[in-house]
């Protein structure tokens, strides 16, 4: 009792309250019951976890506990209010442009069909709901929902998917190649909500495709993602996730990975909003020779906290990571990077780098940065390294010389800084309406005042 | 253009660099500031484009009859002073001609004029680069990112022929270049010169002053001008070493 206390306590009766209407509420999703139930007595036994955690030591989850129940109450008990009717033009002002072939578009944790759209038939690409999917998967899906994930280890994942209503089942065929991404956009538009965003995805042997998440919240609210997808031999998956959330929300998300023989995969994590958020990337390179390369660019500021945890396990012999993950951290934001590689006794001529750099824009901005190398196999080539800086007074200079103005050159180093980053997403015509967010983004973040003490 | 240096007398971290400096330079002059290392030569370069840093002590500089000490490094530039660097900076990710845009636009606003249209911009560009000698490539690369030495400085001068200053103070443009760099830099200066504009060239070795003719030669030399001449002072002390002036002053 006294643990319950001190670790990661939550409201149980407002939790059971919540499990138990989402049985009658979402009747397409019944049959999700025992997965959900079992997931939450994990949670009961267990709690979330606290800063006593190594894994989260520097990540205190004591609001997002405190709010959640509260949170749960009220997503239970909404009904299919006018929040989730959104105008298609209203839509169209929050969305990325130019993803319109396959879109699959959430409303408050709500599917829209009439918003979205699905691969056409014989693409090689079969998308379907939760609440949609024949009822023959149902008992296989039980099976695989969370394998990757692994709710066992995992407190935040257990509470996902205690509240799991419904999510995507995206199965690409063996040799399909599909051009189109699949733009994946979860909003939330009520405020003081709990979603639990959830996508399971199956890339064939030799396919490609390519997936695109984004979360965004225009309310305080709470989102607790998780993604699992599985790269079958010689697969190829692009995934760029966006997270926008508001700034006084919170969003606890975690992607698994797995990679086959040959398989490879680039990522993108862009982190732009939300009070607290924590992204776990997992990447286990199973099969010899699956290659992965992730980039990640996170920021902070006013009193937000931003975490992101990586975690590559390289399984298998000749498999290569590439990661690198920058933060920019304003105002009195806090920011967390742990990019945790473990090379296995299996996976001989191993190649990973990881780089994690940081740039302070202001003296009250924190990170925490811890780059982690577990090897135990004994012919790898692995580095890693982390760097924490602030903006280059002599590249200011340089920039004020020629006649910039002193504010605009900062932007123009910060924006440089994260460019680098976003160059990377795997879609090169969101190149320049994510280099728009991103300065609009940074500019605010700089703009403020310092502290004054 | 008139820049007007009196007694100027400047130190860094309580160390005095400059001990009574005065100087004028008037439109349409080249001025020469040769002196060895440790003269103080690059910190009179930095003090008029108004790096942080230094202490005035005392003196006075003026330009156009206005206190520069008191102007931000980007007013400086708007009111048309151009330093090229010794070292010119890396932005790894800030796109040159993006950069370079930018720079002029802000100026022009500053001069209330109107922001130069994108394709004049690229027209400009492009003849200025292939003045230089410099491939288009340059334009879309970070700004100075993976340049060699001679690039940047070719990049330095190629800035100056945007921007068009009035005053340009060069700090040893000449140093690390071979001799079809120096080539191009000096006849990118020379294009430039003109009766609306002076240049301040500062540098260590005379080689530079073939190419380009200075109206005056100044030594520097302990922080102050220690001897002032016209061209034949540069050969001087080529032929002679800097020991010639600066022992006995």
């Amino acid at each position: 009792m006294a643990k319950q206390q001190e670790t990661g306590s939550f409201d149980a009766m407002l939790y059971r309250q919540a499990s138990e209407a989402l049985d009658r509420r979402f009747p397409a999703t019944r049959w999700l019951a025992p997965l959900r139930k079992h997931a939450l007595e994990r949670l009961a036994h267990s709690g979330f976890p606290t800063t006593r955690d190594e894994d989260w030591r520097y990540t205190n989850l004591k609001q997002v506990v405190l709010r959640s129940g509260e949170f749960l109450k009220r997503s239970t008990r909404e009904k299919q209010s006018a929040a989730r009717r959104v105008a298609k033009s209203e839509l169209n002002r929050l969305l990325l442009p130019g993803l319109t072939d396959i879109t699959l578009v959430f409303v408050d944790g709500v599917y829209q069909p009439e918003l979205s759209s699905s691969p056409p038939p014989g693409s090689g690409m079969r998308i379907r709901t939760l609440a949609t999917v024949d009822e023959q998967e149902r008992e296989p899906l039980l099976e695989t929902l969370g394998a990757l994930a692994g709710i066992e280890g995992c407190q935040v994942t257990a509470f996902s998917t205690a509240f799991l209503t419904d999510g995507l089942v995206i199965d690409v065929e063996a040799d399909a190649h599909v051009p189109a991404p699949v733009y994946a956009v979860f909003l939330s538009r009520t405020a003081d909500i709990s979603t639990h965003p959830r996508i399971l995805m199956n890339l064939a042997a030799n396919s490609s495709a390519c997936l695109i998440e984004h979360h965004k919240s225009l309310h305080p609210c709470l989102s607790s993602s998780i993604t699992e997808i599985r790269c079958a031999d010689h697969a190829r998956l692009k995934y760029f996730k966006l997270q926008q959330e508001h700034h006084s929300a919170f969003h606890l998300a975690s992607q698994h990975i797995s990679l086959a023989d040959s398989a490879g995969m680039q990522a993108v994590h862009l982190d732009l909003g939300s009070a607290l958020s924590r992204n776990g990337l997992n990447v286990k390179l199973n099969g010899d020779h699956a290659k992965a390369r992730l980039h990640g660019l996170f920021l902070a500021d006013a009193s937000s906290h931003v975490d992101n945890h990586t975690r590559i396990d390289h399984q298998a012999p000749h498999t290569r990571s590439e990661e690198t993950y920058r933060g920019v951290i304003a105002d009195h934001g806090r920011g967390v990077f742990n990019g945790k590689i473990i090379v296995h006794r299996a996976a001989q001529k191993t190649n990973a780098q990881l780089t994690n750099a940081n740039l302070l824009l202001s003296p009250g901005a924190e990170i925490d940065t811890k780059p982690e190398l577990e090897i135990y196999a004994d012919d790898v080539k692995c580095s890693h390294g982390s760097t924490v800086g602030r903006i280059d007074t002599n590249a200011l200079f340089y920039l004020r010389t020629r006649g910039i103005p002193e504010q605009e050159a900062r932007r123009f180093v910060i924006r440089a800084f994260g460019g680098e980053i976003v160059s990377r997403i795997p879609v090169p015509h969101l190149y320049r309406p994510v280099s728009d967010i991103l300065a609009a983004r940074l500019e605010h973040a700089d703009s403020k005042p310092g502290p004054k003490q | 253009m008139k820049l007007d240096i009196r007694n100027l007398h400047v130190s860094v971290g309580g160390t005095e660099i400059l001990k009574g400096l005065s100087l004028e330079v008037g439109t349409g002059e080249v001025h020469a500031i040769m002196g060895p290392n440790g003269s103080g030569k690059s910190t009179l370069a930095h003090i008029l484009a108004g790096r942080s840093g230094y202490e005035v002590t005392s003196g006075t500089v003026t330009y156009n009859g206005e206190n520069l000490l008191e102007m931000e490094p980007e007013q400086r530039a708007w009111a048309g002073i151009f330093l090229g660097f010794q070292y010119p900076i890396e932005i790894p990710g800030v796109n040159n001609s993006y950069f370079l845009k930018a720079a002029l636009n802000a100026k022009r606003k500053y001069l209330q004029q109107p922001e130069i249209d994108a394709i004049q911009f690229l027209k400009l560009v492009k003849e200025k680069a292939r003045l230089m000698k410099m491939d288009q490539s340059f334009l879309n690369r970070g700004v100075n990112e993976g340049f060699s030495g001679g690039e940047k400085k070719r990049n330095e001068i190629f800035q100056m022929s945007v921007l068009e200053p009035t005053l340009a103070v060069l700090d040893e443009t000449d140093s690390g270049l071979d001799i079809d760099a120096l080539k191009t830099v000096a006849e990118g200066v020379n294009r430039l010169r003109s009766d609306d504009r002076a240049f301040l060239l500062i540098t260590h070795y005379q080689r530079l002053l073939d190419y380009i003719q200075p109206d005056f030669v100044h030594v520097l030399a302990d922080g102050r001008i220690v001897r002032t001449g016209g061209r034949e002072l540069a050969l001087d002390l080529e032929a002679q070493g800097y020991d010639w002036v600066t022992t006995g002053t």
